[in-house]
């Protein structure tokens, strides 16, 4: 009896996930030709409010007063399929310059960051990811400085330069920011808060996901900045010369 | 017919997943500048000058210091370079009587950051002499002439090597020298001159058979042009000592602790049957383990040489390393000065004089540092050899830091009048520690080699290859980075970049979702086969 009872429940199990994965494929259909394209459609009629002694139903069979507005300070997209479009927006990262000058011989650090905003309206969220060009990343026409490698599998809580270290790390900071840069106050990679400097990594030329977010967040955005530091221990000399890591971010709908 | 089920499930989940996800990329990039040793060496606080001859004036200046190296000194006479040298003196020649010049000198480091200059000074050379008609020949010490019963010598000191002889003496007055030698007392095989006036000599000569008696006479002439013979003797030369492919000991330093000199180095080897031997010299650096005072042997890793400096500063110091069979190292070496007691470096507030030169934007100095005469050696001559692989000086080099490495310069590549070839590395992991070797001779006789222990450590490094010509008073100078790296690939974690390549196209959700369908279908078709 009770294997029997498992068996329709499975059944029950597939036959939802059939149903969720035509009603996927079949709404917000696109009709097109080569003249015109409608990206989605409503019948606009029917609908109101029913009620007996027993129960009280607001139904709506079509819809009036449809269409997007938009003024300063809110975007409204009304009616069934005005969200059908999902809206995703990255602004653009500005180029960062470290400072100060470091000399190659008594070293230091040097740092700078970048900031950019990504708003969707998509109801999953958005991610994103960073990776360099090159590996490593920060390269000059001679010479190279190595990515940070943290200690142990997560990013190091604290930029730790040692005297015979000449690396290049980044953090990223913001309230998306992705669980493997968050900490619990002095571990990183554990859901806990987003404490500003801390949990530092080092680019790779493998998209890293530094922004997790599992809602829409239109029309504000959240900002997420991205800070960089280069450690020069001061024991190890480095090739002078201007060095660039070129650098890719990529946001991402769920 | 249950598997192409399944497969049509797996397919539609897919399909809108792909359609949905939109991707905006943004590029930018971080820069940073690194410059280079910033900090330039001290000022050469003193700088003094003596008309020794008519023709000649003598410049002595103090040492300067600073952060990594001091690599070596630019002397301007009349505000024109005339000397690139590690010296502290220098003897300017040919000059015009009864004339004044002016000199300053500063310092440069290994990176080229060049002090300011020092306080200028200026002389007078003498007026030229009458000539002396007894001036001529005066070959013997019974000649009566006021110039040659005035002239004399002291201290002079013969030092055999194994192919050539060092000769160091004194004189009562600034006299130039001719040396002659061979093989029987007609002094056949060659006479080297030298046209500077001084009263502290050092010569060499070279080219000589290993274990061979030899006949020289020493003449000295003084600033009338008077000659005089003040030595006649005879030499033997070193027997034949091959140098091996033992590494040398890194680190080697000597640090002056008022008189006394503390050396310390580290031992490369672990091999009970190497030991290593501390040769030192007021001179030159020993090239032997025979040459100079033999004043440590054994396996330690530090040595204190007590009032080394008490009568004699700069002191030259080798370390080899000596395996069995009489196999030596080509040498580590370090040199010390007794520092004055008067020094004042550049942070002393007042004392320094700011001079003409100083150079008012930083210098970026060059990858490659190719400095003196071209005619001594070329950069693309030196090679380094590690494994199977042999690199040239003239580019920038990356070497296995787990692997040790033989630098080599051909014999035939180098002028024959040269003294001492070092070379110079930076240790990758403290770049302020240099440790310096000779280059000597290779078995084979067909080369100038040195075999250095590898570092251990990834870095850069700087090597300089210097070549001194002591009677040119020159130095030739190459220099380039060493990079030193790991050349095992790191292995690649594949479960990781599955799972960063699975994630990047389906939500972990989903993933989870068609694992449990997958799951279960494989129990259900399970469970009908055993019904069966």
């Amino acid at each position: 009896m009770v294997h029997s009872l498992l068996s329709s429940l499975r059944y029950a199990g597939i036959a939802t996930l059939l149903i969720v994965v035509i009603l996927q494929t079949s709404s917000a259909q696109v009709m097109q030709s080569n003249n015109y394209k409608i990206q989605s459609d409503s019948i606009n009629t029917g609908g109101g409010l029913s009620s007996s002694a027993s129960y009280g139903l607001e139904d709506t069979a079509g819809e009036v007063a449809t269409g997007e507005g938009i003024s300063t300070n809110y975007q409204l997209k009304a009616g069934y399929q005005q969200m059908q479009e999902v809206y995703l927006s990255l602004s653009a990262a500005t180029n960062v310059l470290l400072t100060p000058n470091l000399p190659g011989i008594t070293g230091g650090t040097a740092t700078g960051s970048t900031a950019f905003l990504v708003t969707t309206d998509s109801a999953a969220g958005y991610r994103v990811t960073v990776q360099a060009s090159t590996s490593p990343a920060m390269q000059s026409g001679v010479g190279t400085i190595a990515d940070y490698v943290p200690v142990g599998a997560v990013p190091d809580f604290i930029f730790t330069t040692n005297p015979s270290n000449v690396h290049f790390a980044y953090s990223p900071e913001g309230v998306d920011t992705a669980v493997r840069f968050l900490d619990s106050g002095g571990v990183c990679g554990v859901a806990g808060s987003e404490t500003s400097l801390r949990c530092w990594d080092g680019l790779s030329t493998t998209p890293r996901e530094i922004t997790r977010r599992t809602s829409g967040n239109h029309p504000n955005g959240a900002t997420t900045t991205i800070q960089f530091r280069l450690g020069i221990g001061g024991t190890v000399p480095v090739i002078a010369g201007l060095y660039t890591a070129t650098t890719t971010i990529t946001a991402i709908t769920l | 017919m249950k598997f192409l089920g399944v497969s049509i499930i797996v397919i539609m989940l897919l399909l809108p997943l792909g359609q949905a996800a939109l991707a905006i990329t943004s590029d930018f990039t971080v820069r940073t500048q690194i410059s280079s040793d910033g900090a330039p060496p001290t000022t050469p606080a003193t700088i003094t000058v003596d008309p020794v001859a008519p023709t000649q004036i003598n410049i002595t200046w103090s040492a300067s210091t600073d952060d990594v190296l001091v690599s070596g000194y630019r002397l301007f006479r009349d505000a024109v370079q005339i000397a690139t040298t590690t010296l502290l003196t220098f003897n300017d020649t040919g000059l015009t009587p009864s004339t004044t010049y002016s000199y300053y000198v500063d310092a440069f480091d290994m990176f080229n950051n060049y002090s300011s200059s020092s306080p200028v000074v200026a002389t007078t050379t003498p007026v030229l002499p009458p000539p002396i008609a007894t001036s001529t020949s005066t070959t013997t010490a019974n000649n009566t002439s006021e110039a040659t019963r005035i002239l004399s010598m002291q201290n002079l000191l013969v030092t055999p090597k194994e192919t050539a002889a060092v000769f160091t003496w004194q004189t009562n007055t600034q006299t130039q020298y001719s040396l002659s030698w061979g093989r029987t007392t007609t002094y056949e095989l060659g006479t080297v001159s030298g046209t500077i006036f001084n009263k502290i000599h050092s010569t060499s000569i070279d080219m000589l058979e290993p274990g061979t008696m030899y006949f020289y006479q020493l003449t000295a002439i003084d600033t009338r042009g008077v000659a005089r013979v003040i030595a006649k003797s005879t030499f033997t030369t070193l027997n034949k000592i091959f140098t091996e492919n033992i590494p040398n000991v890194e680190g080697f330093s000597a640090i002056a602790n008022e008189t006394d000199v503390n050396l310390i180095w580290r031992n490369t080897f672990t091999d009970l049957n190497l030991k290593v031997r501390i040769v030192r010299s007021h001179l030159f650096y020993p090239t032997t383990i025979q040459e100079g005072a033999a004043i440590y042997e054994g396996r330690g890793q530090s040595f204190t040489d007590k009032e080394a400096l008490l009568y004699r500063s700069p002191q030259y110091y080798t370390i080899f390393v000596i395996g069995l069979g009489g196999k030596v190292s080509s040498g580590a070496i370090a040199r010390v000065y007794l520092a004055p007691a008067n020094f004042i470096g550049t942070n002393g507030e007042g004392e320094i004089v700011e001079t003409p030169i100083v150079p008012d934007t930083e210098v970026i100095p060059p990858t490659i540092i190719d400095e003196g005469d071209p005619a001594i050696l070329l950069a693309r001559d030196i090679t380094i050899k590690q494994r199977d692989a042999t690199y040239t000086l003239d580019t920038v080099i990356s070497l296995d830091h787990n692997v040790p490495y033989v630098i080599r310069i051909p014999f035939d590549a180098v002028a024959p009048n040269l003294k001492t070839i070092t070379v110079s590395i930076q240790n990758p992991s403290n770049q302020r520690e240099v440790s310096a070797y000779l280059l000597k001779i290779n078995p084979a006789g067909d080369a100038y080699e040195a075999s250095i222990a590898q570092p251990g450590v990834v870095g850069s490094s700087r090597i300089l290859i210097e070549v001194f010509d002591y009677e040119q008073q020159t130095v030739r100078r190459i220099s380039t980075f060493l990079e030193f790296t790991n050349t095992q690939p790191p292995i690649p974690f594949f479960p990781d970049q599955i799972l960063n390549y699975l994630t990047m196209i389906i939500p972990w959700s989903l993933l989870i979702l068609l694992v449990w369908v997958l799951l279960i279908i494989y129990k259900r078709c399970h469970s009908k086969e055993e019904e069966k």
